[in-house]
């Protein structure tokens, strides 16, 4: 186990450096190349590549990485980018972790509800309520929502205000849209796998004996059989990490919400889709390579820690480990 | 698989002898759903299930796999016979009413059901194992007897039906076995395979009829539609007649678009979906089969692809390869990680059939690894294809929405050509995505966006549920091979193995073994299947694309000055040539009073001008400007003269015919053509002597050829609608092309090269080569066959150039080098150059307005002349433009003598003929010196705030708008191009910044000609209103923080106006709207009329009053200061459009020469002894009224109205027009401005001066009300000097002059009070300078 962990943190650096030099590379290639096909980017000739990598990794040691943001949508001006992505991961990692906890939470709320004990089996519901959810863009989600509001406040005439902040940031009501469009996916899925893993593993055997030892259906379920589940319940979890961060660019543009999947939408959605100029981050080596970075990071971290939690729930993944070990 | 087959079988005889059945049972069920074809695990599972119809089927799989194993023959008809009465009798009391058993829902909630396929991917794994308590079982397989059974198949048929039915599994049975009822699958109803398969029918028809089903043209654009006595402009709502989902911004009928979206990117999904499948195959093929280093690099490639999401790397993929590309863009785009879902279930399902006892059969029976994965595996995973086909095409339909709503939508954007100069990008092809990326405009008319949205929803949830339903029926597969579905996979694949893989394996030979080729061959039929059906698809694609009827309404967005061109430095920038100095001068002059068709051409041997004048002379000219000889023309001559090779000269006349003289003018033959009545322009001559030119009849373009010798050879009508122009003869003499058509020059025939470009025009250049201009690039192309084959291309980033404008003139050099020149009416004119092997060799740019190339020189100087400001059409100047330098290197103006029409470059003479008649000869001296350089240093900039000059400037880092919100207090706001707000101090520094998003709202007049940008305003307590574009107000703290957002209910009609703490906004339809700093105060509709006619007024007691108007008779509406409704009150006067006055005490309100009182509404009558065209408020507090020239003071006292004074003055003698507007100021001095003078009168009616404007240069004016002054300031741009003066009444002389040097070139500029003026400097700069106290 310390093993696996030290193997994992050792890698970690070296993921993230090497997805920061691709995404680098990716834009600083893919800006002139772009700016060939199309008449709308203003772009000059690539240089070579590395030193203006180099030049780019002495930014960052600074911290500052030598480049002013003039973010559409942020606070007022030019801001160090250093600050910008500061302020951008925590507003991304706030909202996705909210939205993941009360995902987790309400999914299992809802696959545990869904499980029929006496015979082992899943409503039918919730196979309603996933098939529509999963069928259901973020986006249109959100859209749905901003458009009821909207009729909400024409409907009651003037002077009404927004039920809820509709777009902007903040850690209040501007993260209730958001969340709810992002929750809509991952919940159903949650529930989904929490309720076929449970229902497959109340057939099993053991637990008509333990049914037959006269425990109740709770501690069976609690004790027994959610343990047994709670590894690849942790796996779908990560999983849905990927996801949500997929649907992030999404719904941070849809909300105008100041975080990296905003700032990435930003650095690969051509300006003149969304100004009437050029969006100076458009295939901005810099931004593209800090934002990839930290999403990775993201990533990595999810996984390491999934992977971990999966380790401590499932006995079976840690034998060969240890075997190994003292082999 | 961890044991072999052997070893389970093994273990089950060995838990059989020792009467573990249970135990037996579970491995052999498991045993049989990996291996349905194992007659062995059959057999010894008929031993030890508990039924007597689960014995049976046992019996009968074994049987299948060998039908001459006789024990098993002999088991079954014994058991069939008579065990049939001695087993099932017992059961049957117990259920009687077993017909009913599909009415009995509950008994099917297992976890075999429904909801247990939802693991995805795990019921390949076949985890499960028989967990059942161990039964005392009776030996059922002793109590067989023989009875001959006709039918063979294991369960009901229409032969037994009764008894087959009886032997079915009883429920209570069911219930506590539910492992076997896999084993015993009844019909269930799959209502996700039924309901998905009615949503995709649907959604399958529409795509094939719905085009023809749309009730209107999707691309139909609708300005105002009426409906019932109501105008209504886009988008409508839902339910509108004749619009049942609605219209977006353009008045396109949102229903119809629908209709024809499904069709585009359906077929666009599926194809990415298909090329998706075939990688996810054959990936997951390869990476089940393989071991060793293969397979775990295909595992880390799959597990890599998994941990990204797809949208992200399908956004950085698109974005790299350009949406331009089409569906390639999004295949790639999806394709990269798309397939790892597919893969990985695939290799699954690999490993699982690898690890079979009969793939080491194969193995050792010799069969090569390509047969045994063609014969076994894929045969395996054939019937899952269908499934994860579905589940592909959700989601990548998924992937493409949120493509789309990011604006990244196949189709990419279409170029219209709006005018000649400008084009303009828009977006019409009715797709999925691109009705998603441009619905979400206006934050209260959604239902563009939810239409979309819920189509997308539907269509996704129609493909899920078929996947879904798949999964379930697969998921009996194993052991149940008698769905319709599963027969027909093996039957297909049965003959697919007999007609398909047996041969083409033994065609293919042994050689052949690798997966790989597989794999690549599978790839490659996938990607060519595309391909070979692309030219079917395309032109479904392509006809929705045609944007021919796609032309926008408001042609007035295309002329935006090109202000935002790049900055390009080239490399050796100006020094190296600034040791040359040019000074042009007029060298001679020659007129023809008529004014000139077209330029000058010059004779072969370059002594001889001729020029056509409009009245039908053709002149001959030397180059010293004296006459050789005139001709007189059938009619008047249009355009140029063309020359041909023995120097005999053709000119076009406006009765579309042509005359060919000799050089020394003598007429050969006049032609004219019967297909139309005028010529357009010049004549061409092409290398056999034909002419060809270009006539019309007033609403079509036609190419006339005509034979050396004066014959007609063939006219045809033109295509394009941009005819306006001479044609062009290629070089070879095979096409005319007249902009973007091609006519066969030997029979006329119009001739369709097909291309995916969209061009723009054809042409050729001087290096004998075929060239075409799409976008902003010059392609060199050749004929190959019916299409056109690009061979070469002049790439560059033309990025900086606003996407609204297309070159209006492009050519080439015979060196290969292209030139586009960008004009524009109200703008600059800019030229590039740019060569063949993609080398940007620089720009070039001249603020003229409308320029035009006249003639260039071999090293790529280039002589352009264009003309002054907008509505000036006789101001000309010409100048020369080289890449080398930005500026032009000289110019000279020409005078007031109309647009220059075209000229020649000889011996350092450019001769240039104006629309005006005159041919100007313009000597250029080129000297070698240092001083004078003509790429300006940049002025300087000094602060003087106590002398006239510049107080100070701020250069801002992009374009700004040309009008800067100044406050008051001095402070300035300007938006920039990226939609970015700067706020600068009184003293010039940069306060702040905060960039606006969503961006403000964009006010275009009716017309399209001129655009306003709502700035924000900012509210006395710091707060910023901002009214987006999105017709919603938000507010930003004064740290840019977002406050509140309320969306308005229609466009906002005018800028807003701040009164007070609040703001006040009047929308098109006559509501206003009342802001303050906490959201929206109250909101009012007039009742009165549903049109906006004027801005709003506030009078002294804050009351609001604003006209309304039916388009026919106009209101006026007064509301309170809480937005209640006061009066209203219909107008006299037509002219309702016009602002409102209040008099000084706010009692009354004129609107022309209507009088209304504010409290009360009424319209007075006065009965004014003179007929009144306009009630003026002094700026004295009087009340005056003009009739005529003449203005008089009143008042309405006690004894009703009255005139006090009038100010009679001799106007007869002094002004021949009527006054365009009157200001009385606050010394009661009457100015009366003429539009060409102003004259100053006092009340009395002494004349005490007047100042006329001879100059067209004013840049700005200022009435300085309060100390009686007229300041007006000309800019003269060349020597970079702003002149101001000063005016008095009473003086006819300035009585103050300013002079201030050094400022950069600008545009527009404007005056405040106490003397400080500003404006915005072509390099983004603003001044503010002082121009003295008056």
């Amino acid at each position: 186990m310390i093993r696996f962990i030290a193997r994992r943190i050792i890698i970690i650096p070296f993921a993230l450096l090497i997805v920061n030099f691709l995404g680098f590379t990716y834009a600083h290639y893919a800006r002139p190349l772009r700016a060939a096909r199309t008449p709308y980017v203003r772009a000059e000739e690539a240089g070579p590549l590395l030193p203006a990598y180099l030049d780019y990794l002495e930014t960052v040691t600074n911290l500052d990485f030598g480049l002013e943001l003039n973010l559409p949508g942020s606070r007022s001006g030019p801001s160090a980018m250093g600050e910008t992505l500061l302020n951008a991961t925590k507003a991304s990692l706030g909202l996705i972790s909210i939205a993941l906890v009360l995902s987790v939470i309400s999914g299992l709320f809802l696959g545990l509800r869904a499980v029929h004990n006496e015979p082992p089996g899943v409503s039918r519901w919730l196979t309603l309520v996933s098939t529509v959810g999963l069928a259901m863009p973020s986006f249109y989600i959100g859209s749905l929502f901003i458009m009821l509001s909207v009729f909400y406040v024409l409907s009651r005439g003037p002077g009404t205000s927004m039920p809820l902040p509709l777009d902007g940031f903040g850690w209040d009501a501007h993260l209730v849209f958001p969340t709810l469009a992002l929750m809509a996916r991952p919940t159903v899925q949650v529930a989904q796998v929490t309720a076929g893993l449970l229902s497959t593993e109340l057939g099993k055997q053991y637990i008509t004996a333990a049914r037959s030892l006269g425990h109740t259906w709770r501690s069976i379920r609690d004790k027994h059989a959610m343990r047994n589940i709670i590894a690849p319940i942790v796996l779908t979890i990560a999983s849905m990490l990927r996801l949500l961060v997929g649907e992030l660019i999404l719904i941070e543009w849809l909300f105008r919400w100041p975080g990296l999947g905003r700032l990435l939408a930003w650095t690969l959605v051509p300006a003149q889709l969304t100004s009437s100029s050029g969006s100076p981050l458009f295939l901005n080596p810099p931004v593209m390579a800090a934002v990839l970075t930290l999403i990775a990071a993201l990533f990595l971290m999810s996984d390491f820690i999934s992977a971990i939690l999966v380790r401590l729930f499932d006995p079976r993944l840690r034998r060969p480990e240890s075997e190994s070990y003292n082999a | 698989m961890p044991e072999s087959i052997e070893q389970i079988l093994h273990s089950a005889r060995a838990a059989i002898s020792e009467g573990n059945r249970s135990q037996a049972r579970a491995l052999l069920a498991a045993l049989v759903r990996n291996q349905p074809q194992n007659k062995e695990a059959w057999m010894l599972l008929s031993e030890v299930v508990q039924k007597r119809d689960q014995v049976i089927y046992c019996l009968e799989r074994a049987l299948r796999i060998d039908p001459k194993e006789p024990t098993v023959r002999r088991s079954l008809e014994l058991l069939r016979s008579e065990g049939l009465s001695r087993i099932a009798a017992p059961g049957r009391p117990k259920k009687p009413a077993e017909s009913r058993r599909p009415a009995a829902p509950e008994t099917f909630r297992k976890p075999g059901g429904i909801e247990e396929p939802q693991l995805e991917a795990k019921q390949f794994r076949l985890q499960k194992v028989l967990s059942e308590p161990i039964h005392k079982l009776a030996k059922v397989t002793s109590r067989i007897s023989i009875q001959p059974q006709a039918s063979r198949k294991p369960r009901s048929t229409p032969i037994t039906p009764p008894r087959s039915r009886a032997t079915r599994p009883r429920l209570g049975d069911l219930a506590q076995e539910p492992e076997l009822e896999r084993l015993q699958p009844r019909k269930r109803f799959n209502w996700p395979l039924v309901l998905g398969g009615i949503i995709l029918l649907v959604i399958a028809f529409l795509a094939a009829y719905g085009p023809s089903l749309a009730p209107r043209d999707p691309l139909e654009e609708n300005t105002i539609i009426k409906i019932s006595e109501k105008w209504e402009v886009p988008p409508f709502s839902p339910l509108t007649p004749g619009f049942p989902l609605g219209s977006d911004q353009f008045g396109r009928d949102i229903f119809s678009r629908l209709l024809w979206a499904v069709r585009p990117t359906m077929i666009m999904v599926l194809i990415v979906a298909a090329v998706r499948l075939v990688i996810g195959v054959v990936i997951g093929l390869m990476s089940g089969w393989s071991s060793g280093r293969i397979a775990g690099s295909l595992d880390t490639a799959i597990g890599g692809a998994l941990s990204v999401p797809v949208l992200l790397v399908a956004l950085g993929a698109i974005a790299i390869v350009g949406v331009e590309l089409g569906i390639w863009a999004f295949i790639i785009g999806l394709s990269i990680t798309g397939w790892v879902e597919t893969a990985q279930q695939v290799r699954e399902q690999t490993r699982i059939v690898k690890g079979q006892v009969y793939i080491e059969a194969a193995h050792a029976l010799g069969a090569s690894n390509r047969q045994i994965l063609i014969g076994h595996v894929l045969k395996q995973i054939f019937p899952m294809t269908v499934m994860l086909f579905a589940f592909e095409m959700s989601s990548t339909l998924m992937t493409a929405a949120g493509l789309g709503f990011l604006g990244y939508y196949i189709g990419g954007d279409v170029w219209v050509e709006v005018g000649d100069f400008v084009s303009r990008r828009i977006s019409g092809t009715p797709e999925l995505g691109q009705m998603l990326a441009t619905s979400w405009s206006i934050l209260t008319k959604p239902w563009g966006m939810v239409a979309v949205g819920t189509t997308i929803f539907m269509t996704v949830l129609g493909f899920n549920l078929v996947g879904e339903g798949y999964r379930q029926s697969l998921n009996l597969l194993s052991v149940r091979r008698r769905g319709v579905v599963t027969q027909i996979s093996q039957r297909l694949g049965f003959w697919l193995d007999q007609n398909l893989w047996y041969p083409l394996s033994i065609f293919l030979g042994r050689k052949a073994t690798r997966v790989a080729l597989a794999g690549v061959m599978i790839l490659l039929v996938g990607v060519g299947a595309g391909r070979l059906f692309w030219p079917q698809i395309q032109p479904i694609l392509g006809a929705v694309l045609t944007p021919e009827t796609e032309i926008p309404g408001d042609a007035g967005l295309g002329t935006v000055p090109a202000n935002d061109l790049p900055n390009t430095q080239t490399p050796q920038s100006a020094n190296t040539l600034a040791t040359i100095v040019y000074t042009p001068e007029f060298s001679w002059e020659f007129e023809d009073p008529s004014g000139f068709s077209g330029g000058p051409v010059m004779s072969k041997n370059g002594d001889v001008l001729y020029i056509a004048a409009n009245d039908g002379s053709l002149y001959a000219l030397h180059m010293d400007g004296e006459i050789l000889w005139q001709s007189q023309l059938a009619a008047g001559g249009v355009g140029y003269p063309a020359m041909d090779t023995a120097g005999n000269i053709y000119v076009c006349d406006s009765d579309a015919g042509v005359t060919a003289l000799t050089p020394q003018g003598e007429i050969l033959w006049y032609f004219q053509s019967q297909v139309a009545s005028r010529s357009v322009a010049g004549p061409v001559v092409g290398p056999s002597g034909a002419i060809y030119y270009t006539i019309t009849n007033g609403s079509f373009g036609y190419v006339q050829a005509v034979s050396p010798q004066g014959q007609n050879l063939w006219a045809t009508q033109a295509n394009t609608p941009g005819f306006f122009q001479a044609p062009v003869v290629s070089p070879d003499e095979r096409y005319v092309f007249l902009k973007e058509d091609i006519f066969d020059a030997q029979t006329g025939e119009l001739v369709k090269l097909q291309t995916d470009l969209h061009v723009l025009r054809y042409f050729s250049g001087q290096d004998g080569q075929l060239y075409l201009l799409s976008g902003n690039t010059i392609l060199q192309w050749r004929p190959n066959g019916d299409s056109v084959e690009i061979t070469d291309m002049a790439e560059w980033d033309s990025s900086g150039i606003s996407s609204q404008n297309a070159p209006s003139e492009v050519g080439v050099t015979a060196k290969g080098i292209s030139w586009m020149l960008y004009t524009s009416e109200g703008g600059d004119t800019t030229l590039y150059w740019v060569s063949l092997d993609d080398k940007y060799l620089g720009s070039s740019r001249y603020k003229v307005t409308r320029g035009q190339v006249i003639a260039r020189q071999d090293d790529y100087t280039t002589f352009i002349c264009g003309g002054g400001p907008m509505d000036n059409y006789d101001y000309a100047e010409c100048g020369a433009l080289s890449p080398q330098t930005q500026d032009p290197l000289w110019r000279l103006p020409l005078g007031d003598h109309g647009l220059v029409q075209g000229g020649v470059w000889r011996d350092n003479h450019l001769i240039v003929s104006t629309s005006q008649g005159k041919l100007i000869s313009i000597f250029v001296n080129q000297s070698q010196s240092q001083a004078n350089a003509p790429t300006a240093a940049p002025a300087t900039r000094v602060t003087k705030p106590d002398n006239p000059g510049v107080v100070w400037s701020y250069q801002f880092p992009e374009s700004v708008g040309k009008v800067p919100t100044i406050t008051k207090d001095g402070t300035v706001y300007a938006l920039g191009l990226s939609e970015t707000l700067y706020t600068l101090n009184p003293n010039g520094t940069l306060q702040d910044t905060l960039t606006l998003d969503p961006k403000p709202f964009v006010l275009e007049d009716p017309w399209g000609t001129r655009r306003i940008v709502i700035m924000p305003s900012v509210l006395p307590d710091g707060t910023m209103l901002v009214v987006s574009e999105e017709q919603a107000v938000y507010a930003l703290d004064p740290n840019g923080a977002l406050l509140w957002q309320t969306p308005l209910e229609d466009e906002p009609y005018s800028i807003p106006i701040v009164y007070g703490n609040e703001l006040i906004i009047i929308d098109k339809h006559s509501r206003l709207y009342a802001f303050d700093s906490h959201g929206l105060r109250w909101q009012f509709r007039s009742q009165a009329a549903p049109n906006t006619a004027s801005n709003p007024t506030i009078g002294p007691d804050s009351v609001i009053y604003y006209t309304v108007t039916n388009y026919s008779k106009g209101f006026i509406q007064a509301v309170s200061p809480d937005g209640r409704p006061l009066w209203t009150t219909q107008t006299h006067t037509d002219s309702f459009y016009d602002s409102l006055n209040l008099s000084p005490d706010g009692n009354l309100l004129f609107l022309k020469g209507d009088v209304f009182n504010t409290q009360t509404g009424e319209l007075l009558d006065f009965n004014v002894p003179v007929p009144v065209d306009e009630y003026i408020t002094g700026q004295d507090g009087h009340t005056y009224l003009r009739s005529g020239n003449v203005v008089s003071e009143w008042r309405f006292g006690p004894d009703g109205f009255e005139i006090l004074q009038t100010a009679n003055w001799d106007y007869q003698n002094a002004v021949n027009s009527l006054p365009v507007s009157t200001i009385i100021d606050q010394n009661s001095v009457i100015w009366l401005n003429y539009r060409e003078q102003i004259v100053w009168l006092s009340l009395d009616g002494s004349y005490l001066g007047s100042f006329t404007f001879h100059d067209r240069n004013v840049v700005m004016d200022y009435y300085d009300l309060a100390n009686t002054h007229y300041l007006e300031c000309q800019i003269f741009r060349a020597d970079k000097v702003l002149e101001c003066n000063t005016y008095d009444p009473g003086e006819s002389e300035p009585i103050r002059k300013v002079t201030i040097r050094d400022l950069p070139s600008f545009d527009f500029s404007f005056l405040e009070a106490d003397g400080f003026a500003y404006f915005v400097s072509d390099d983004h700069s603003l001044y503010k300078l002082y121009l003295g106290e008056p």
